[in-house]
């Protein structure tokens, strides 16, 4: 018995010594380059930086004085703008990924077709993918039409009028692969019994996905909403693939602007006043996820958890 | 089965692992470029970056054999004789490059875009002042770097510490930005203004077999390489009417790039517009402006009196006259389809199918002859492999040594302005250094400044020169070996060898702390309604708002931000 409970110890200590040896790196990269980097990005929030004396000073009003007026002077549009992509994304694509995960989950007729479709945004560099779409929107459909058709077209990006739907719809295109991704897993890891009994019960198709399926993913999917609403800062639907650092200035987002801004610093000085700005957006979408995540709770299903 | 597992989570460990150790030091990933050189174990290794950019290496490596070999003998480590040069070329951004500079096996960078400034503010470089001053004897030359440079340079480059004066960069190459057009072309079709003109009639302006003298051109000398080109914008869209009126497509540029392109073409016609004097005040922030200028009743009025700049009010600069000449030139040329190609702002045409174009243009039977280019001076070398394509397709005359090709000295805004003879002013579009970084090796020390001697005296720059058909931002004479460059590369060192040259460089503090707001490009953002800060040549290109209201708004926008400039 002794010897027993000797040998189970070792065998426990040596499992924990593997455990703590392959967490060691992940840990690790995640205290450097995500704890280290936001505590480094606060820091430098509240400081100045002078180029040419290669100096920092601290000065917390004054940094959070300017962060707040460059906030308030960016234009609404972009506002606009950011939420619209949010907007769409949420309205629009997110039913279309449940639709397509129900599908997939439910191994419908070219189910493996949709699964390569949607998942190849996913596994080719979007670099590449978005450098495909330009020269298909702007060369390849223009050309097709002409010779085809003889309608003669701009490039669908190059066309200010169908520019901005080009592209977003491209950019939902390609968000689809993540959340089919999820939503089709947490469907797939619905018991069999349960859905077996609902379709003896009657309820089979739409009513099925509404009254069985959907309920009981609903934790994922309230997750993936309420940390979806961060995405009003974090929308650009791929700009800078398409313009670089001049995207035009209505389509811009406000995620596009931090993105160029950060780009274009040269220095230290204009990374503090990024970080200033990105502090302060943190407060303000801390509260709004935490707040959707809270809703979503109180009013989802009653019979889920 | 969980021993099974934990042998595969023990294999993708140590391959994380051996990726993680390949990340960091020399000969790491990050040094791709010296991939297909072989180390040479028994001679000492001087690594050497260069960017990879339009003006490629062949250079650097035409110079590093002609330094391996002078010092061949040398014995810089015990048991070995000899030097190699492993030169490391790729497009890493200085951005990029600063953050593993220290780390990264290359000693001596020649790079783009690289902050002077931030180099010597994060001790990244070596002082190289006696490379600088020392004369360069050794090798048969009178002057040392220092007397190579202008007075800009010097100004710039010099860094005085407790007193003394250091050095810690050299200057490498520039390019310019501008009209590239094809000599062939103009020949073959007559696009040149006569000297004297037949009757009232568009095609009167131009010569033709009864009237084939050329115009004296914008210096007013017959017989120069500008003869019969427009003196004027108006000849300039002239010209383009001529052109398009036979059938050819007179401008092109890359649609995938045209913002970054036209923004470099709206400042070159500013600069040159504006002279150098006035153009640098921009930079320095210090001197008379003689050409501000407002919209008044639709006409644009100079001030009657200069205006002191200071960096109180440096924003007055955004109201100089060049710039609403500039944007009137652009205004039209990106308003008129029959000026440009078809494709100028489609996102699937790269500067390569622009250039391709304009090569192939008039000689593969399918392709429109394209008669000027909005490009860098660098097009040459990009092009290169598409030369050689047409070499072996066509023959040897369609090689770049046989092809004649030019840039066209900017016409002046108005007739006024063409007399008064001011000559070019043509602003460097790209900049680069070449320097050492701070911690080399100490053995090699010296070697890596003789290094940089080496390839700026007068035989490594002409060498220079040769092989890509550009200048170093020195100044030296190419003697007999400008007839071993291609007509464009003659042409182009003719041209800036005649012409003011503005180097955006300056020690203002101003300028250094708020470069982003206060470059060439920047000082074109516009501000005229609630929508905010908006680059020119968008609104050019997609709205109907009037160069006057642009220009305006240029004002409007500097002087809106100036309170935040830091001075």
């Amino acid at each position: 018995m002794l010897k027993n409970k000797t040998s189970l110890k070792a065998k426990n200590r040596k499992d924990l010594i593997y455990y703590c040896l392959m967490m060691a790196l992940p840990v690790l990269q995640f205290c450097v380059f995500w704890i280290g980097v936001n505590i480094n990005a606060i820091l430098l929030a509240f400081q100045k930086y002078d180029f040419y004396t290669n100096t920092y000073t601290w000065d917390i009003i004054g940094c959070m004085k300017e962060a707040f007026e460059t906030i308030g002077s960016i234009e609404g549009f972009k506002w606009k703008n950011s939420i619209i992509i949010y907007l769409v994304g949420l309205v629009v694509s997110t039913p279309l990924t449940l639709f397509f995960s129900y599908y997939i989950a439910k191994q419908k007729i070219g189910t493996s077709c949709f699964k390569v479709f949607l998942y190849l945004p996913n596994v080719i560099s979007g670099v590449v993918f978005s450098t495909i779409w330009i020269f298909f929107a702007e060369r390849a459909i223009p050309t097709y039409l002409d010779k085809l058709l003889n309608i003669k077209i701009d490039g669908l990006i190059e066309n200010v009028d169908t520019r901005f739907m080009a592209i977003l719809l491209f950019g939902m295109f390609t968000g689809f692969g993540g959340g089919v991704l999820m939503y089709s897993n947490a469907m797939s890891a619905i018991s069999p019994d349960i859905i077996e009994a609902a379709n003896l019960d009657g309820a089979t198709g739409i009513k099925e996905f509404w009254y069985i399926t959907l309920p009981l993913i609903y934790p994922t999917l309230s997750i993936m909403i309420a940390t979806g609403v961060g995405g009003i800062f974090l929308s650009d639907i791929g700009l800078y693939l398409y313009f670089g650092g001049g995207a035009p200035a209505e389509m811009q987002t406000f995620s596009y602007m931090i993105m160029v801004d950060t780009l274009a610093a040269e220095h230290p000085g204009d990374y503090a006043k990024l970080a200033s700005i990105g502090l302060i957006t943190t407060f303000v979408v801390a509260p709004m996820v935490f707040g959707a995540k809270y809703l979503f709770k109180k009013f989802g299903p009653s019979t889920v958890d | 089965m969980k021993k099974i597992l934990k042998g595969i989570s023990l294999v993708l460990a140590a391959t994380s692992v051996v990726s993680l150790a390949s990340c960091f030091g020399g000969g790491g990933a990050s040094n791709s470029g010296g991939g297909t050189q072989s180390i040479n174990k028994d001679m000492t290794q001087l690594y050497i970056h260069n960017y990879g950019g339009g003006f490629g290496s062949d250079w650097l490596k035409a110079a590093a054999k002609r330094f391996e070999d002078l010092h061949k003998d040398d014995v810089l480590e015990e048991g070995k004789k000899g030097i190699q040069i492993v030169i490391d070329s790729n497009k890493k951004t200085f951005a990029q490059l600063k953050t593993t500079m220290l780390d990264d096996r290359s000693e001596i960078y020649f790079q783009e875009s690289a902050s002077y400034t931030q180099l010597i503010n994060e001790g990244l470089v070596l002082d190289i002042s006696d490379a600088v001053t020392d004369n360069l004897s050794a090798y048969g030359d009178s002057r040392s770097i220092y007397d190579k440079m202008n007075p800009e340079q010097r100004a710039y480059y010099a860094i005085d510490k407790n007193g003394e004066t250091h050095y810690y960069a050299i200057p490498h190459y520039t390019g310019f930005f501008g009209i590239q057009y094809n000599i062939d072309l103009f020949n073959q079709y007559g696009y040149y203004f006569a000297q004297t003109p037949v009757g009232t009639t568009l095609e009167g302006k131009f010569i033709s077999k009864a009237n084939p003298k050329k115009s004296v051109g914008l210096d007013k000398v017959e017989g120069t390489s500008d003869d019969g080109l427009p003196t004027t914008y108006d000849e300039f869209f002239s010209l383009c009417d001529f052109i398009a009126g036979s059938g050819n497509v007179p401008v092109s540029w890359a649609g995938e790039t045209y913002l970054v392109y036209l923004q470099l073409m709206e400042t070159a016609l500013w600069a040159d517009a504006e002279g150098l004097e006035q153009t640098m005040l921009t930079f320095k922030l210090d001197g008379q402006a003689n050409t501000l200028s407002t919209i008044q009743n639709g006409q644009l009025v100079k001030d009657a009196q200069p205006t002191q700049i200071t960096a109180d009010n440096g924003y007055e600069l955004a109201r100089q006259a060049g710039r609403y000449y500039a944007l009137k030139f652009m205004d039209k040329l990106m308003k008129t389809d029959k000026y440009h190609n078809e494709l100028c702002y489609n996102g699937g045409y790269t500067f390569t199918s622009v250039q391709e174009d304009f090569l192939f243009g008039g000689v593969d039977g399918v392709t429109k002859p394209v008669a000027m280019m909005l490009e860098g001076s660098w097009w040459q070398s990009e092009a290169s492999y598409t030369f050689e394509q047409m070499g072996q397709v066509y023959g040897n005359d369609y090689l770049a040594k046989n092809r004649n090709f030019g840039i066209m000295p900017f016409p002046k805004p108005t007739a006024e302005m063409a007399a008064q003879n001011t000559g070019n002013t043509m602003l460097a579009a790209v900049d680069s250094i070449a320097y050492i970084k701070s911690n080399i090796a100490d053995f090699k020390k010296d070697l890596a400044i003789e290094f940089l001697r080496f390839v700026n005296t007068d035989e490594s720059l002409r060498e220079f020169t040769t092989i890509t058909n550009t200048k170093k931002m020195l100044d030296y004479s190419m003697g007999d070996d400008i007839n071993n460059l291609t007509p464009y590369g003659r042409n182009l060192l003719t041209l800036t060898a005649a012409s003011d040259i503005v180097f955006p460089m300056t020690q203002t503090p101003v300028y250094i702390n708020n470069s982003s707001e206060l470059g060439s490009i920047a000082w074109f953002s516009t501000k005229y309604d609630s929508v905010g800060k908006r680059d020119c040549i968008p609104v050019l290109k997609e709205t109907t708002v009037s160069v006057d209201t642009i220009f305006t708004g240029l004002y409007t926008y500097k002087e809106s931000i100036w309170n935040s400039i830091k001075r």
